[in-house]
């Protein structure tokens, strides 16, 4: 069994509860990251994510995911699907990643709010920014993280989740791909967009040349 | 004799000093997108969490209890009924023989009596005797009862 927690695992389920808090540990905050872009509110992610955890404890009691290759790609599908079931329940209406299986038409609308975030919250923050920051006028390392910062919280669910779920949970396109339920071509495709209007973003703002001091 | 030892960790710069910057902006990105996205739940999280673990595992021994009572009764009552049958049987079977069986006739005596006499004071304290009928609706309301808990357990075991 090439599952790391394969021992953890026969611990618990041999009664050693207190091992449960060893997967926790470790999983609590890349599940945290998941659950909160969902949500949004901290009490409700963190809620969800109790839920999502006794889940997967009682899988390991019952042995549910035997047959499984990784606790981490079963239980961040856990995460995700409580998280989603917890905001349909808490909204009582279309939960907004409902976009994520759909056509094409929904890159136009991540690009939309993008554009629009650009336009109204960046040059604001980042210029808010400047002001307070000494009269050198070279950019800082801080500067651009605050915007990549301020950019990740502003774009849509539809790319958020992907991103947490690539570069956080450490899932691999095809695992995203089966989780979300999109042709894996989807994924790529948000994964690389985000990036790149990202990287837009910043070298409209900074010369190539001067960012590279912070590389 | 002093030995140096060089410790190479990037091979490939030796052969391309030259850096690839876009490579690097782009990893540069990746690792504040990364930053960016790391959310951190509350520090007693784990704490919270593990006292829910421990009441599940309360509540799991508890089923495991109150299954095996239930089992037991369960078992007790079937075997109690099949030794019932039995003797019922073996008792019916003596009487068509024509066979002398004053033990027997005494013991079927004394229980048609008892059940005479609860029944009797059943109808004088609630109102209703003891029949084939309202055997019967007794044994529906158990199965009932019987059916509904089992039912509510395993709802509340999926939720």
């Amino acid at each position: 069994m090439s599952e790391p927690y394969s021992e953890i695992i026969n611990k618990i389920r041999n009664g050693d509860s207190a091992e449960f808090r060893i997967i926790a540990d470790e999983m609590k905050d890349k599940a945290f990251s998941l659950t909160i872009k969902i949500l949004k509110s901290k009490e409700e992610a963190e809620d969800s994510l109790q839920e999502a955890f006794m889940k997967l404890y009682r899988a390991i009691i019952e042995n549910q995911f035997e047959a499984r290759a990784k606790l981490s790609t079963y239980f961040y599908s856990i995460v995700y699907n409580t998280a989603v079931d917890n905001y349909k329940k808490l909204k009582s209406k279309r939960f907004s990643i409902v976009s994520i299986d759909v056509d094409d038409s929904n890159f136009e609308e991540g690009d939309d709010l993008l554009k629009k975030y650009y336009e109204n919250e960046i040059k604001q923050s980042v210029y808010e920014e400047r002001h307070e920051m000494s009269s050198d006028k070279k950019i800082s390392g801080r500067e651009v993280e605050k915007i990549i910062k301020s950019y990740i919280g502003h774009i849509p669910e539809q790319y958020s989740v992907i991103l947490t779920m690539f570069y956080i949970n450490d899932l691999s396109h095809e695992e995203i791909s089966d989780l979300l339920k999109l042709p894996i071509g989807t994924v790529k495709n948000r994964i690389f967009r985000a990036k790149a209007k990202l990287k837009d973003i910043i070298l409209k703002k900074y010369p190539e040349e001067e960012l590279l001091q912070y590389v | 004799m002093k030995i140096f030892n060089f410790n190479i960790s990037n091979f490939y710069s030796i052969f391309s000093p030259m850096q690839d910057d876009s490579k690097n902006i782009d990893s540069y990105l990746e690792e504040n997108i990364r930053i960016s996205l790391k959310a951190s739940a509350s520090p007693n999280f784990s704490l919270e969490l593990m006292k829910r673990v421990e009441l599940e595992k309360e509540f799991a021994k508890e089923d495991v209890k109150t299954e095996r009572i239930v089992r037991y009764i369960i078992g007790s009552l079937t075997s109690l009924m099949v030794v019932f049958a039995i003797i019922i049987g073996f008792v019916m079977k003596t009487n068509e023989d024509g066979k002398e069986i004053s033990y027997f006739n005494s013991l079927i005596n004394t229980f048609s009596t008892f059940v005479e006499n609860v029944s009797l004071t059943a109808a004088e304290t609630f109102g209703f005797a003891f029949n084939f009928e309202t055997g019967i609706v007794i044994l529906l309301i158990m199965v009932c009862v019987f059916l509904f808990s089992f039912a509510e357990k395993i709802i509340f075991r999926k939720s």
